[in-house]
């Protein structure tokens, strides 16, 4: 492979040249930006970039002057959380310790090979989903942090989190899809109850054991409410999710792709997840809108004029509307997830 | 102090329409519930005249801006109205307030701030 390294320090830089080219890889050196800019522009396509610190000067142009994807990986001196979060955000695709040995060295940089003879296995969906904004959003990374607070708040305790493999058996269950229309993209966000947190929960929240409609309220409230953080925060960050409607999750399935997190206090644990798709965009005649759906490019009447914006959750009055302002055959975009 | 006509809240969850009649319950308030917008203007159709009503945005049927719409259409902007909700985009909420809404609380809410809202807007009339 073809494998750039940026750094300003020449021996950093020199130690991962050697250990790389011992593997037979082609390896090419940058010590400021120019070079770098130079080794996109004019030289072989560039496979792998090991940065140094200040990692946001050396990925930045790999992300503004090279057409396809580079792979890269972020070497860190001291590796804090605060390092480690700032490398994420600036969209490196891996980071590794500079003290790694060369088997780590070589073992991050055949990631690339390595997925290369698996994805095509994914499916479309999985490789059409463009991974730059939503693993550039603090408000996903910090996901588990935010949503213990908030629920915290809902329920007077303080929890906690720990990541998951997969969702396990809930008693009661509630999702609430989010759609990012300028990216084509589709959160899920799924709230679940198991089955011997059930009391706990109640107690807490109604002071007693309470009804199967009522829990199933409560579960969607809560998805709503993780709904409207994950918004709220995406809003800060310059991007404008359409929060859909909650709905109750009665049959859920480990999800291979979820990124699931218990939140735990006590004997009160609550399971969360959170689904990426591509969103599947159609467009419908005004006669098949649906409550829940979302526009995805603004409607406009006759005249050139907007009637709803892009980004616009269906309600069934504004579906009602619309037939009313359009007539039922007329063709409007929406993205179906929501 | 309290106010002699009830306070509607119009949320589709029952949750929430239970944790916030108890806060004003709790503070001596009259509350009246409508579960989405359509039930609130039905219920204000049918007769009911609330001193405030506590609103939330992302419901079925009818959302709460859209609900502000019908408000406006049907009774001015004499009943003040405070969104109690889990969004918070700037645009959203400058067009509630365009819409004559006159707060905007975010879940989880504070008791404390739901109450100083309510004293301002319902019983001082402001």
């Amino acid at each position: 492979m073809n494998i750039l390294v940026a750094g300003q320090d020449g021996r950093d830089c020199e130690a991962f040249r050697v250990v790389l080219c011992g593997l037979g890889h082609t390896v090419n050196v940058a010590h400021t930006d120019t070079d770098i800019t130079r080794s996109l522009m004019r030289g072989p396509t560039v496979d792998v970039a090991i940065v140094c610190q200040p990692v946001h000067e050396w990925v930045t142009p790999f992300r503004e002057h090279s057409d396809r994807h580079v792979y890269v990986i972020a070497s860190l001196e001291h590796p804090s959380g605060r390092e480690v979060r700032e490398a994420w955000q600036m969209g490196v695709d891996d980071i590794m310790s500079a003290k790694a040995s060369p088997e780590e060295v070589a073992g991050r940089v055949d990631a690339v090979e390595r997925i290369r003879s698996w994805v095509h296995t994914m499916g479309d969906d999985f490789v059409r989903v463009p991974p730059n904004t939503l693993s550039r959003l603090t408000t996903l990374t910090e996901f588990p942090i935010m949503i213990c607070s908030e629920f915290g708040q809902m329920i007077g305790a303080d929890l906690v989190s720990e990541p998951l493999e997969m969702v396990p058996n809930l008693e009661y269950a509630a999702e609430i899809p989010l759609t990012l229309i300028s990216d084509g993209l589709n959160l899920t966000i799924g709230v679940g109850l198991l089955k011997d947190a059930v009391p706990t929960f109640c107690g807490v929240l109604f002071g007693d054991i309470v009804g199967h409609d009522v829990m199933a309220d409560a579960m969607r409230e809560f998805a709503n409410m993780a709904g409207g953080t994950i918004k709220r925060g995406a809003d800060a960050e310059g991007h404008t999710f359409s929060l859909g409607l909650p709905a109750d999750a009665m049959f859920v399935k480990p999800a291979s792709d979820a990124r699931v997190w218990r939140l735990v206090s006590g004997d009160l644990e609550l399971c969360v997840w959170l689904i990426t798709r591509q969103d599947a965009r159609e467009r419908l005649s005004a006669s098949l809108l649906r409550e829940g759906m979302v526009i995805s490019k603004a409607v406009n009447n006759g005249a050139g004029v907007m009637l709803i914006p892009e980004g616009t959750v269906l309600t069934e009055r504004t579906v009602a509307r619309l037939l009313q302002l359009l007539g039922p055959s007329t063709l409007v975009e929406v993205a179906r997830a929501a | 102090m309290t106010v002699d006509r009830p306070i509607l809240i119009v949320d589709d969850s029952l949750m929430i329409r239970n944790m916030v009649k108890r806060a004003l319950a709790g503070a001596g308030y009259a509350v009246l519930e409508a579960k989405d917008g359509v039930d609130a203007v039905e219920k204000l159709a049918a007769g009911a005249e609330p001193s405030l009503i506590v609103c939330d945005v992302n419901m079925p049927r009818m959302n709460g801006i859209e609900f502000l719409e019908a408000l406006r259409e049907s009774h001015g902007v004499r009943i003040p109205v405070v969104m109690l909700t889990t969004e918070g985009q700037p645009e959203m909420v400058r067009k509630a307030r365009l819409l004559g809404a006159k707060g905007w609380l975010v879940k989880p809410f504070k008791t404390t701030l739901l109450l100083a809202a309510v004293e301002k807007l319902a019983v001082a009339g402001v």
